[in-house]
C-alpha cells in the first residue's frame, strides 16, 4: 500500500516532460505520428497512483495543453478528464494485465481521447476530414510498454 | 506510518463514489469553457496569465531546434561563411541602392498626394522577431514568435517574411505571441492583383504551398503568374505587401466562379526571422521606421 505513494515532485516533471514532447518542433510530415504523451502519463499515474492523479489533475493537465497548443480551451482538458475516468473504473485490472494487453488499452483510450477532440472540434467547425488525425493511437500504443517501462525504472532509482 | 496507512485507505474510498460527480463537474466546466472560450473573450485574461506561466516550458521544448542551429553555424567552414558574407554584402548594396530611390520617390509621392489632396501614407514600423515554436497540431498552421505584450505585440498585428506576409498574430502572452499563417485553413486574406487592380479574397487550405481565391468571377481579370498584394480592405493588414502568386486558373462552366489557386510568396514552412508590422502615423517619417528596425 505504501507503494501506492509516489513523489509529487516526480509526477510534476512527468508532466511537465510530456509537455515539452508534446510541443517539440517536428517536421511536418512526423508530426502526424506525434504520440499523445499527456495522455500516456495521465494513464501511467492514474494506474500508478490512482489516490493522487484522478480526474481533476487530468483535466488541469488538459487545460495546459490547451493553452501550450494554443487550441480552443478546455478541449484536451475534457478528453483527458474522460481518459483518467476510463482508467480510474478499471485500473485495478489494468494494472494486472500484460504489457502488450495494457498497450491494446492505450491504443484504445488514447483513441477516444482522440474522438472527443475530434468531436467537440467538429460541432465547432474546425475539423479536419479523414481519420489521419487517429494515427497517434497507434503510435502511443507502440510508445507505451517502453514509456512505462521507463518510468517504472527512473522511480524505482529515485526512490 | 501513521499518516501513510490513513492515505494509502482513502486510496480505496475517497476516488471512489464521487468519482461520477467529480467527472461530470469537471465535464460541465470544460463545456462551458468551450463555449466561452468559442463566443466571448472574458477568457483572453486568463489564457495570457496562463500562457505567459508556460513560456518555460516553449522555450525547453525549442532548445534542440537551437542546439542544432548552434552546432550548425558552430561546425560552418571558414571560407562558406566568407563566401556568405560576400553574397550579403552584395545584396546590401543592391537593396541599399533601392533605399536611395525609395527615399526620394516617397517624398514625390507625398507631394503628389498633397496635390491631389489625399490623405497622407500610413508608415509602418517593424519589429524583428524569431520564431520559437510551431503548432504541435499538424492541422492547424499557426507559430510561436519571442515577441510578447512587453514588445508591444498587440492582436491583429500583421507578420511578414523577407518575400511576403506570413499571417497575423491572434495570441499574445507576456512574451511570446501566436501567428496565425495564411495558409490555415481558418484564415483569409483580403488581396489585389498587382497587375490589374482586381480585388479577391485568399483562403488558406491547410497546405504550405496553396491558397485559394473566393468567388472570382469568369470575367474577372486574372492569369497564371500575376502578383497578389494585400489590399488592406480588412483593415487589419497594411496594403501593398506581396502576399502571393498566382498558379493556376481554370474557368470550369459548371462552375458558377473561376477556380484560382495561388502560391504563397513568403517561405511559410521554413523562415525563422519574422517581422511584425504595425501601423502608425508618424510625421517624423524613414528616421523612425529605420530606428525601430534595428531594434
Amino acid at each position: 500500500m505504501v507503494a501506492n505513494r509516489a513523489s509529487v515532485f516526480f509526477i510534476t516533471i512527468c508532466f511537465i516532460t510530456a509537455f515539452i514532447f508534446s510541443v517539440l518542433v517536428l517536421p511536418n510530415a512526423v508530426s502526424f505520428f506525434r504520440p499523445e504523451w499527456v495522455a500516456i502519463v495521465v494513464i501511467y499515474w492514474v494506474i500508478k497512483a490512482p489516490s493522487q492523479v484522478g480526474v481533476v489533475v487530468a483535466w488541469t493537465a488538459g487545460l495546459l495543453l490547451d493553452v501550450l497548443e494554443g487550441g480552443l480551451l478546455g478541449v484536451n482538458a475534457l478528453s483527458l478528464a474522460i481518459v483518467a475516468y476510463l482508467i480510474l473504473t478499471m485500473h485495478q485490472r489494468i494494472k494486472l494485465f500484460p504489457l502488450i494487453q495494457q498497450s491494446f488499452t492505450v491504443f484504445l483510450v488514447v483513441g477516444i481521447h482522440l474522438m472527443i477532440g475530434h468531436f467537440i472540434l467538429s460541432i465547432v467547425g474546425d475539423s479536419v476530414p479523414g481519420i489521419i488525425y487517429l494515427i497517434p493511437a497507434i503510435s502511443s500504443a507502440i510508445l507505451w510498454p517502453f514509456a512505462a517501462l521507463f518510468i517504472d525504472k527512473l522511480a524505482i532509482k529515485l526512490r | 506510518m501513521y499518516l501513510k496507512k490513513e492515505r494509502s485507505i482513502k486510496t480505496i474510498f475517497v476516488q471512489g463514489p464521487y468519482l461520477g460527480y467529480r467527472l461530470l463537474l469537471v465535464a460541465v466546466l470544460s463545456c462551458l469553457l468551450i463555449f466561452i472560450d468559442l463566443r466571448f473573450d472574458y477568457l483572453d485574461k486568463v489564457r495570457h496569465v496562463m500562457s505567459s506561466a508556460l513560456t518555460p516550458i516553449q522555450w525547453l521544448s525549442n532548445l534542440p531546434t537551437g542546439a542544432v542551429n548552434w552546432v550548425d553555424e558552430l561546425t560552418t567552414s571558414r571560407s562558406q561563411m566568407n563566401e556568405d558574407v560576400d553574397a550579403m554584402k552584395a545584396r546590401m548594396l543592391v537593396l541599399e541602392r533601392k533605399a536611395q530611390k525609395f527615399a526620394f520617390i516617397m517624398a514625390e509621392n507625398g507631394r503628389l498626394r498633397e496635390l491631389l489632396n489625399a490623405s497622407g501614407v500610413v508608415d509602418e514600423s517593424v519589429k524583428v522577431a524569431e520564431l520559437i515554436g510551431v503548432s504541435p497540431d499538424p492541422f492547424s498552421h499557426n507559430v510561436l514568435v519571442n515577441k510578447g505584450q512587453s514588445s508591444g505585440v498587440f492582436v491583429g498585428q500583421a507578420v511578414l517574411d523577407s518575400n511576403g506576409l506570413i499571417g497575423q498574430v491572434v495570441e499574445v502572452s507576456e512574451f511570446t505571441c501566436r501567428v496565425l499563417l495564411i495558409s490555415d485553413n481558418s484564415h483569409a486574406v483580403p488581396v489585389q492583383v498587382n497587375r490589374s487592380g482586381v480585388r479577391a479574397i485568399a483562403l488558406g487550405t491547410g497546405t504550405f504551398d496553396q491558397l485559394t481565391l473566393a468567388n472570382v468571377p469568369d470575367t474577372a481579370d486574372i492569369e497564371v503568374g500575376d502578383l497578389l498584394v494585400s489590399s488592406g480592405l480588412g483593415g487589419l493588414f497594411p496594403p501593398g505587401y506581396p502576399v502571393a502568386e498566382v498558379s493556376s486558373v481554370q474557368h470550369d462552366p459548371s462552375k458558377p466562379f473561376a477556380t484560382v489557386t495561388a502560391t504563397p510568396k513568403a517561405q511559410l514552412n521554413r523562415s525563422r526571422l519574422v517581422l511584425l508590422v504595425s501601423k502608425k502615423i508618424n510625421e517624423l517619417g524613414n528616421e523612425e521606421l529605420v530606428k525601430e528596425g534595428e531594434g
